[in-house]
């Protein structure tokens, strides 16, 4: 079918099909590429969903499942014994009281504030009005606050909290998302917007969706025309958006594109060449597969384990990542997908190892798997398959982007050009919102 | 004798505030625990003939109308002025700390004084904007030197968002003769003119309060030091927690204090040569890649960041006939080892290393040399963890809280390095207790 689209979306990754469906529902005539022919589910946890799509969506109809609509926190500790801290805040609370009076105190505190932070937050990250500007939707006691933790790093601000430096050093964990050193304002900032996110209705919680049913249900909420196997070569713009050309030279017109692409990768596509400060390091994946009858913790069922590090090794692995380097200790999450399949989130991956990723990634999961051994044990000998996802090499995170109206996240150089992945994100945490408030924006833009 | 302000500390700040008060009329005193008035501005022979200033060799400038107001122009020079952007800021800056000094507006003397340094500026501490910046993202807009200045001394790390306001506070100004003891005499000179009084030796051990208004000072000996103000010029730690009694504190505020964070990592070695080195300007000696690591973990580091500083060839008033003194600032050296405190050993190890670097240069023979430490300049100073800059200057301690001259209990003024006008340049707290303190026996609300 040919003709002209009101909307093209490039990419079918969740933050891509939320923009496609969304724009379908509301009566757009949208087409989806993908360059490959199958789109790829992300692994591991979610940190949190978009409500509004989960609703507007109504995904659960489309067949998304979860595996654990919360998961807590297992602490897996060097030298003490292991921390399990249920989602549940009062049972978090009762397992720390076990351990520290002051922490299961400041525990609950720390939990109270920021439900009360994302509630007061929330208006501002869910809704996309007034181009997403903090100060359209924010009132002033909030934004107050909001500005004092933004200038605040993760490590004081958790410093203030907690007693014990291995409660501050596992939340810590969280904070670096994107990048930022436990130091450098912002990052106390992602604690907050990652620690307060409403899940699927759970309040700061991670979740595990089954694997394949979050990107099945937005492709069945979406059911609108699209093509696996489209590579865009070159987004056409004239006066804004003017359709995009693939790789075989056909030309597809459009009224707008959005792209879940990064902005670098976008804006070439455009033929604008503005080059963005290049983000040194990002969240690297491994997926561990296991054979059969390897048994793994319990706990693993209903958390998702940290290493405990303190916040100087965290500072150390910074720096490590910075410069290309294996740090002494890696800083690393895991969460089970079911029996056989671990996934290893590592947020401080260097993005450009001096040698590249291909000579990087073999020592790098080996020190990944190497710093397991103690909590599981033979996990080297029962590995059937072990698959490593670089980082992407977005642009740098930071306090600017965290604090930018969404609207200036997601628009580019070229009008009616958005950008609705994972880089129109200021954190990567809420799964979908770049794709809703992407086709938010493109849809008025079409009006 | 009732005074009307007492004066804890006799440093640069402390005099500077105590020669303008005087000068306004008012019975000032200044109580100094060491035996000598000038805090980090003096000059110490530390071996026959040969001498320096044991803990830094320049300072953040002066504002020019202070000096000149005492009769003092012509003694400091700047010798690395810093990017036309950051001083434009930083001119910015100090004019709104001072304009929040100055209201509501005095008459006479200080009006002159306001005009002289104030022109139109935005709040103290315009800071989103450089929150996010770091210094390795202002390398092009300021000079090798005036960053490499502003951390030497310092544990920021050049390549973290929220390092670029160091710049505000780097050194750029130094003594024409004699070293910094040459201003610090010149300040106490002024200040005795004036008319102040001058106590050493005698340390402020309480602050007296009667109806929740600071009204005195309890020495160490027991004496009792009554006045209507004072001013303290230790930083906020030294102020909050050693000065009162924790239950006079509002909760708040004790959090504050309790929680604000100083910074150290500042080594100086004072080096006494038989000839002068074959070098005759300043240069730097980058540190090891390890070093801030190896600083986070306590372990003196093998490769600090260096200054290396032949202070006697600028000015041979500070060596014997045919000798020479160099000076070595050190970065990245902890308050307190993680193998226990600074021995004679662990100081001689720290001076062998730092002259195995310097080998390649071929330096004249050492007649005698002096390791000043952290803990040296805790003891010697007063200050906590021997921190020069009164705290941590990452965005949150720059930008979110740091007090005012006046912002924390009735009767008592902040003009120690952790207030406002603290880092921004030598005197400049004083000058800015001094204006709020005057400002306020004007509208009366003082005594």
């Amino acid at each position: 079918m040919s003709g002209r689209y009101d909307a093209i979306v490039i990419g079918a990754s969740a933050g891509g099909l939320a923009a496609a469906a969304l724009l379908a529902k509301g009566g757009a005539r949208v087409l989806l590429l993908e360059k490959r022919l199958a789109p790829p589910e992300p692994a591991g946890p979610l940190f949190a969903l978009d409500p509004a799509l989960v609703e507007t969506l109504k995904l659960a109809n489309h067949g998304l499942v979860f595996r654990r609509r919360a998961l807590g926190l297992l602490l897996w500790d060097a030298e003490e014994d292991d921390l399990l801290l249920p989602a549940e805040p009062r049972a978090a609370s009762r397992a720390l009281a076990r351990v520290s009076r002051a922490d299961a105190d400041a525990w609950s505190a720390l939990q109270s504030e920021l439900s009360t932070q994302g509630r007061a937050l929330r208006r501002w990250w869910f809704h996309p009005h007034s181009g997403g500007a903090a100060e359209a939707v924010l009132g002033q006691g909030a934004r107050r606050r909001f500005a004092h933790d933004s200038l605040t790093g993760a490590e004081a601000f958790l410093a203030r909290a907690f007693e014990s430096p291995r409660l501050a050093g596992a939340l810590l964990h969280d904070a670096l998302a994107g990048g930022l050193a436990p130091s450098e304002p912002g990052s106390a900032l992602t604690l907050v917007w990652r620690g307060a996110q409403e899940i699927a209705g759970a309040q700061g919680a991670v979740a595990m969706p089954e694997r394949g049913s979050l990107i099945a249900a937005l492709k069945s909420a979406y059911g609108g025309e699209r093509r696996f196997g489209a590579l865009v070569t070159e987004i056409l713009a004239a006066q804004g958006v003017a359709g995009v050309r693939l790789e075989d030279g056909e030309i597809i017109e459009a009224r707008a594109v959005l792209s879940s692409l990064s902005r670098a990768k976008t804006e070439k596509l455009a033929g604008l060449g503005r080059p963005a400060a290049a983000r040194a390091m990002g969240e690297a994946k491994i997926l561990l597969t296991l054979a059969e009858g390897f048994v793994l913790p319990p706990a693993l069922d209903q958390a998702r384990a940290l290493l405990a590090m303190t916040p100087q090794d965290y500072a150390d692995a910074h720096e490590a990542a910075r410069a290309g380097r294996l740090p002494r200790l890696l800083p690393l999450s895991l969460a089970a997908e079911g029996p056989r399949r671990l996934v290893l989130s590592l947020p401080l991956a260097p993005v450009a190892p001096p040698g590249g990723w291909t000579s990087f990634q073999a020592p790098f999961a080996a020190a990944a798997i190497r710093s397991l051994r103690r909590h599981l044990p033979g996990l080297s000998e029962a590995l059937t398959g072990v698959t490593v996802t670089p980082p992407k090499p977005f642009a740098r995170a930071g306090l600017a982007q965290l604090m930018a109206p969404a609207l200036a996240r997601a628009a580019t150089g070229v009008e009616r050009l958005y950008l609705c992945g994972e880089e129109a994100e200021p954190v990567p945490c809420v799964s979908g919102r770049a794709g809703h408030f992407a086709a938010h924006f493109a849809a008025r833009a079409l009006e | 004798m009732r005074y009307d302000v007492a004066i804890i500390g006799a440093g640069a700040d402390g005099l500077a505030a105590a020669a303008l008060l005087a000068r306004a009329g008012l019975r000032v005193t200044l109580l100094e625990r060491a035996p000598q008035a000038g805090g980090r501005c003096v000059t110490s022979e530390f071996a026959t003939g040969f001498r320096a200033s044991p803990y830094a060799d320049s300072v953040a400038s002066p504002p020019a109308g202070l000096l000149s107001l005492l009769g003092l122009s012509g003694l400091m020079e700047d010798f690395a002025p810093v990017g036309a952007d950051i001083a434009r800021r930083r001119g910015r800056t100090l004019a709104r700390v001072l304009e929040e000094a100055l209201e509501p507006a005095p008459r006479g003397a200080w009006r002159r004084l306001k005009t002289t340094l104030l022109a139109d500026g935005e709040r103290p501490w315009p800071g989103a904007d450089w929150a996010d910046q770091s210094i390795a993202g202002l390398r092009a807009h300021a000079g090798q030197n005036d960053w490499r200045n502003a951390l030497i001394g310092r544990a920021a790390d050049p390549e973290l968002a929220g390092s670029a306001l160091t710049l505000f506070a780097a050194p750029q100004s130094r003594a024409r003769r004699g070293g910094l003891g040459t201003l610090g005499a010149a300040l106490q000179a002024a200040a005795l003119r004036a008319g102040a009084e001058l106590r050493l030796e005698a340390e402020a051990a309480e602050l007296i309060l009667a109806r929740g208004r600071v009204c005195g000072v309890l020495l160490g000996d027991g004496a009792r030091v009554e006045a209507a103000a004072v001013i303290s010029t230790l930083d906020l730690k030294r102020t909050l927690l050693g000065l009162f009694r924790w239950s006079d504190l509002p909760p708040g505020l004790l959090r504050e204090a309790g929680a604000w964070r100083m910074a150290t990592g500042r080594a100086r070695l004072l080096l006494a040569l038989e000839a002068p080195p074959s070098f005759t300007r300043p240069f730097f000696v980058p540190g090891g890649e390890e070093a801030r690591s190896q600083f986070r973990h306590n372990v003196p580091p093998l490769l600090p960041p260096m200054l290396v500083d032949p202070v006697s060839l600028r000015d041979p008033s500070l060596a014997p006939h045919g000798g020479a003194v160099v000076t070595l600032t050190l970065s990245c050296i902890p308050a307190k080892p993680f193998d226990g405190d600074w021995t004679q050993e662990k100081r001689e190890a720290l001076l062998e290393r730092a002259l195995a670097r310097l080998q390649p240069l071929n330096l004249p023979r050492l007649v005698a040399a002096a390791t000043i430490l952290p803990p040296d300049m805790e003891e010697a100073l007063g200050l906590s963890w021997g921190d020069l800059d009164g705290g941590e200057l990452t965005p949150d301690q720059m930008l979110g809280f740091r007090p005012g001259a006046r912002s924390l209990v009735p009767g008592l003024y902040l003009a120690g390095p952790s207030s406002a006008a603290g880092p921004l340049g030598l005197s400049m707290a004083g000058l800015t207790a001094a204006l709020a303190l005057v400002t306020d026996l004007f509208a009366g609300r003082t005594a």
